[in-house]
């Protein structure tokens, strides 16, 4: 841990304010036009009805989002002190497009392609896209701390080392969740079509997700006060969502070739579990 | 933006993003399981030793930094 740990941000210049109301304005208006399509137009994404879905009423969705807002607003609350508004709401905004679009991007083609192995979730009271915001809001959190912890642990270590032990520290938590949340007493979310290779009967390409994603985020992330230098706080962020659109693509062409190469070699699913999970 | 302080809250913001993983780990991942019908799955929360190994020390050490900064 080092002294800049400690020291409180300065507060956010004119130009940053203005960018960080316009990624606001835009997140916020992709969760309201996202959350009035899931709830009062459901038939346009083929949303699956919640049937025997545990506390799946509207008001029990709603209140569950407030467990995530809590948990995302002490991560917040500490960004904002110590890394300064812009950082933070790059950080938020980056977890509702990054996370939201990539998470998205299987659901939605899940429900109208056979090839790509999908899921949906169940609940959720605000939506971005067709990704609970409280699924954001957990991304963000969750990658922040790993994030945090990381950095604390390896200050003076590489780049893409701490990345990489962020990304590690996210998906351990995500090998013990996706098989309590997936079972049928949660059911936050369904897997729609088996993967080739699973752990704990979740596909393993789920696990892979998780440690690409912070991975990949976290390096964005590290060079963002540079490009901020550099570039000034719009054309910075207009870089910083570039890259992780870019990412995006090559996740999913790397997802792709992955599904394409597994189903070749594996004609018989495999599932590595411990005491049958 | 203010210094968060040598206050109780100021000192406890130092340790918020912890917090929120452990609360999570906790609510989500320990009261979830144990609300599964299959023991093992709580069993299964070992698998986050390594997780709960990097909280303890990144708790350690800001402890540290913060009394040294005192």
């Amino acid at each position: 841990m080092t002294q800049a740990h400690l020291e409180p941000a300065p507060a956010a210049t004119a130009a940053e304010r203005r960018v960080m109301a316009a990624l606001c304005i835009l997140v916020g208006l992709g969760v309201i036009l996202s959350t009035v399509l899931h709830h009062l137009f459901p038939q346009v994404l083929h949303v699956p009805p919640n049937v025997g879905v545990p506390h799946s009423t509207l008001p029990e969705q709603f209140a569950q989002d407030l467990g995530a807002l809590a948990l995302a607003y002490l991560c917040a609350r500490h960004a904002w002190t110590f890394q300064g508004g812009y950082r933070t709401v790059i950080f938020l905004a980056g977890s509702f497009v990054f996370t939201g679009i990539e998470e998205s991007m299987w659901i939605i083609g899940g429900r109208f392609s056979d090839f790509l192995d999908s899921y949906y979730f169940t609940r959720g009271g605000l939506w971005f896209l067709e990704t609970p915001a409280q699924a954001c809001l957990g991304w963000f959190f969750l990658a922040y701390g790993c994030m945090f912890m990381a950095e604390i642990i390896f200050p003076r270590a590489h780049v893409l080392l701490r990345a990489a032990a962020a990304a590690a520290l996210a998906m351990d938590l995500d090998l013990w969740m996706d098989p309590i949340m997936t079972r049928q007493e949660h059911r936050a979310w369904v897997w729609l079509n088996p993967d080739q290779v699973n752990l704990f009967s979740i596909p393993l390409l789920n696990f892979v997700g998780w440690f690409l994603l912070i991975f990949l985020f976290a390096i964005v992330y590290e060079y963002l006060p540079g490009m901020r230098r550099r570039l000034g706080p719009a054309r910075a962020a207009l870089r910083f969502f570039g890259i992780l659109m870019l990412f995006e693509i090559g996740i999913l062409v790397f997802f792709v070739g992955y599904i394409v190469v597994e189903r070749r070699l594996l004609p018989e699913p495999l599932n590595f579990t411990i005491w049958g999970i | 933006m203010t210094s968060p302080g040598r206050s109780r809250t100021g000192q406890a913001i130092h340790y918020f993003p912890i917090l929120a993983v452990m609360i999570f780990w906790l609510g989500a991942g320990l009261i979830g399981s144990l609300l599964v019908a299959t023991p093992h799955i709580t069993r299964l929360g070992l698998v986050t030793l390594p997780l709960l190994a990097a909280a303890v020390a990144a708790s350690i050490k800001i402890h540290r930094a913060l009394n040294k900064k005192d």
